[in-house]
C-alpha cells in the first residue's frame, strides 16, 4: 500500500486551525483560518503568539508534550479570547503539529471570534455541537415561556375568583342592608298607650337578624307583639312585614279580639305565604299580647315572659306555650291563652334570644338569671333607664353582637 | 413539521393580523393547540390545514400565504436564537445560499425527526445563479420564493427571482442587480 502524503493544502482543508512547530519552537506551518485570525504566527516563535492552558504549566516543548500522548490540549491565542481544543501529533521529521478546532459552545461566539461556518472543515463537529446546544436552549426557552404563561393564567383565574367573591359578598351585603331597612322601617315610632308605661329597643346585628316587635295602641291599652324570624336577609324582612301587617289588620278590625284567635289567623296567613308563595321553610317564634285594664292576655310561643311584681321581690317566669308560626297550616289545638293580672308598678319584660344568648369571650351565655338579676337591681327606675341599663350590661357581657337583640318593657301605671 | 414552524405561523398571523384572526384561523383549521413546543414534531397535516385556513380567512391564495411565511421564517428563526447561525452562514446572499444546504443538514442532526429540504446552488455568473430545491413535501415551493425575498432584505441585496422549473424538483433563477 502506497503511503498517503498530505500536501500542506490538503492538511489545511482538513484542519484549517492547525499549527506545526519545530523543537526550537519556531512555527513551520499554519492553517489558513488560524492564519487569518493570527497573522503574526508564521515565522514567529510559537510561545509568543499561543499559550497552552491545558494541561497546566505546559510549554511548547516537544519532549515534554510527547509525555502526554492521550491528553486533550487547549491552546489560547495570546491576543484573543479564542481557545482551540485538539491534539498534539509528533511528525516523522521530529517536529510537532497541533490539530485543533475552536472551543466554543454558544452560537453567538461565532461572531465574537469573527468565524463563519465556512471556516470549519466539513467533518468538524463543533458546529453540530452548537446546533445541539441551540436546540436545547430553544426547548428550555419554550419551557420557561410555558411556565410563565401558566403562572399568568393562574394569577388571572385567581383574580377572577376574588372578584366573583367580592361581587357575591357585595350582593349579600346589599341584601342584608335592604332587610335591615325593612326591619327598622316597620318599628313603631311612638310608644304611648293608656294605662301603661312602655319602652323598647332593637339593636340589629350584621350576620343574623330577624327580630320583630310592635306596639299598637287601642282604647284602654295596647297590643304588643314580639317575635324572631328564622334565617336572615330579604326573606326574613318580608316575613316580618307580613306578621306586622296581619296583626295590624286584625287589631284594627277588632281591638278586643282574642290573642289566641289572632295568632291562629296570623299563622294561617304566614303558612300560606311562606310555604306556598315564597316556597321557603322559614318559621317565626311569636307572642302576641293584648294589654288592657290591668291585665295581659297573650298567646303564641316565644321566649318566657319575665314579670317583676311591684310589691314583692323576685322575678316570675311565665311560659309561652304553643308552637311556631309558619310550620303547620293550623295551630289552633296547640295555641292557648294565658292571663296575667297586673298591679300598679308590675313590670313585664319581653326579649329575644339576642339578649339571653349573648356570649362573652369564653362562650358563656348572658342567660335568664343574669337578666333577672340585672332587672331587679334597677326595677324602680324610669322605664327608659331600665331598658338602657340592661342593654349596656348585655353589651359589656358580649362585645361582639352576633344576633339582633330586642327588649320590650311594659309597666302598669296606677 | 417541528413546532418551531407552527410557532412561526402563529407569530406571523398574530403580528400582521392580530390575535383574533389567529383564533379564527385556528378554529377554521380545526386545530386546538393553544401553543406549540418548538422541539416537538407535529403531523404535517396541522401545518397544511393552518395554511389552508389562513388562505380562506385572509382571502389570499395558499401560495401567497406560503410566500409570506417564507419571508417571515427568515426573521423568525433569527429571533428564536438562530440569528448567530444565520450570521455565520454567510456575509452575502450568495455565500448564504451556498451554505443553505449545509445549514439544513446540520440542523437535521439535532432534530431527529426533521425531513429537511435539500438545496443546491449552481453559480451562473457574477450576478446570476440557480437554486435547486428538493423536498419530500408537496406544494411548498412558494415558501422558497418568500425565503429568497426575506434573505434579499436581510442582505440588502435586491433580487429578481423566477420559478423556472417545477417537475421532479423546483428551480429558481436568481438575478442580483449588483455583482455578488
Amino acid at each position: 500500500m502506497s503511503e498517503l502524503g498530505l500536501s500542506p493544502q490538503l492538511v489545511d482543508r482538513t484542519f484549517p486551525f492547525h499549527v506545526a512547530f519545530d523543537a526550537a519552537g519556531q512555527v513551520l506551518q499554519v492553517g489558513s483560518v488560524l492564519q487569518r485570525l493570527c497573522p503574526a504566527l508564521v515565522g514567529s516563535r510559537i510561545d509568543d503568539v499561543l499559550e497552552i492552558i491545558r494541561p497546566e504549566a505546559m510549554a511548547f516543548e516537544i519532549a515534554r508534550i510527547q509525555q502526554h500522548p492521550r491528553t486533550v490540549f487547549v491552546v489560547q491565542l495570546r491576543d484573543r479570547s479564542l481557545k482551540l481544543k485538539g491534539q498534539m501529533l509528533t511528525l516523522d521529521n521530529g517536529s510537532m503539529m497541533f490539530l485543533g478546532s475552536p472551543w466554543i459552545t454558544q452560537l453567538d461566539e461565532l461572531a465574537t471570534h469573527e468565524l463563519q461556518l465556512n471556516d470549519f472543515a466539513v467533518h468538524d463537529q463543533v458546529v453540530d455541537c452548537m446546533f445541539l446546544i441551540q436546540s436545547q436552549q430553544t426547548a428550555l426557552a419554550d419551557v420557561r415561556r410555558l411556565a410563565n404563561q401558566q403562572s399568568v393564567k393562574l394569577a388571572q383565574q385567581q383574580a377572577a375568583l376574588l372578584e366573583a367573591e367580592r361581587l357575591a359578598r357585595e350582593r349579600l351585603e346589599k341584601e342584608l342592608d335592604l332587610a335591615r331597612q325593612i326591619q327598622v322601617s316597620i318599628l313603631p315610632r311612638t310608644l304611648i298607650a293608656e294605662g301603661v308605661e312602655l319602652s323598647a329597643c332593637m339593636t340589629t346585628a350584621t350576620e343574623v337578624g330577624g327580630d320583630y316587635y310592635d306596639v299598637l295602641p287601642i282604647e284602654g291599652g295596647c297590643w304588643v307583639g314580639i317575635g324572631d324570624v328564622s334565617g336572615h336577609g330579604v326573606t326574613s324582612g318580608l316575613i316580618m312585614l307580613m306578621v306586622q301587617s296581619a296583626v295590624a289588620g286584625l287589631v284594627a278590625r277588632d281591638p278586643d279580639a282574642s290573642p289566641r284567635e289572632a295568632v291562629n289567623i296570623v299563622n294561617r296567613v304566614l303558612f300560606e305565604n311562606i310555604r306556598h308563595r315564597l316556597l321557603k321553610d322559614d318559621f317565626v317564634t311569636f307572642s302576641l299580647l293584648r294589654v288592657s285594664h290591668r291585665r295581659i292576655v297573650f298567646a303564641g310561643a316565644h321566649e318566657e315572659l319575665l314579670v317583676l311584681r311591684g310589691r314583692k321581690k323576685g322575678v316570675d317566669l311565665v311560659p309561652t306555650p304553643g308552637t311556631w308560626l309558619g310550620v303547620l297550616p293550623d295551630i289552633a289545638k296547640f295555641t292557648t291563652e294565658t292571663v296575667i293580672d297586673l298591679e300598679p308598678d308590675d313590670l313585664v319584660v319581653l326579649y329575644t334570644d339576642g339578649i339571653t344568648e349573648a356570649r362573652n369571650e369564653v362562650g358563656e351565655q348572658y342567660g335568664l338569671d343574669r337578666l333577672s338579676a340585672t332587672l331587679e337591681g334597677v326595677r324602680s327606675q324610669p322605664i327608659e333607664q331600665i331598658r338602657d341599663h340592661v342593654l349596656a350590661d348585655v353589651a359589656r357581657w358580649s362585645s361582639r353582637r352576633h344576633d339582633d337583640a330586642t327588649l320590650v318593657l311594659i309597666r302598669q301605671m296606677n | 413539521m417541528y413546532g418551531l414552524v407552527n410557532k412561526a405561523v402563529v407569530d406571523l398571523v398574530v403580528n400582521k393580523f392580530g390575535e383574533d384572526t389567529w383564533v379564527a384561523i385556528k378554529k377554521k383549521a380545526g386545530v386546538d393547540h393553544d401553543l406549540f413546543v418548538s422541539m416537538d414534531a407535529y403531523p404535517d397535516d396541522i401545518t397544511y390545514r393552518l395554511v389552508g385556513a389562513a388562505s380562506e380567512v385572509l382571502g389570499i391564495p395558499p401560495a401567497a400565504v406560503l410566500e409570506a411565511f417564507g419571508e417571515w421564517w427568515v426573521l423568525y428563526t433569527a429571533q428564536e436564537g438562530y440569528g448567530p447561525m444565520l450570521d455565520a452562514a454567510g456575509k452575502s446572499l450568495r455565500e448564504f445560499l451556498e451554505n443553505l444546504d449545509a445549514l439544513h443538514a446540520r440542523v437535521a442532526l439535532t432534530m431527529s425527526e426533521l425531513k429537511p429540504p435539500r438545496f443546491r446552488l449552481v453559480p451562473i455568473d457574477s450576478s446570476n445563479m440557480l437554486l435547486e430545491y428538493h423536498s419530500t413535501r408537496e406544494g411548498l415551493a412558494p415558501m422558497v420564493l418568500g425565503l429568497l425575498k426575506g434573505l434579499s432584505i436581510r442582505f440588502n441585496t435586491p433580487v429578481e427571482v423566477s420559478h423556472t422549473r417545477r417537475d421532479s424538483h423546483d428551480e429558481f433563477t436568481i438575478r442580483t442587480s449588483q455583482a455578488s
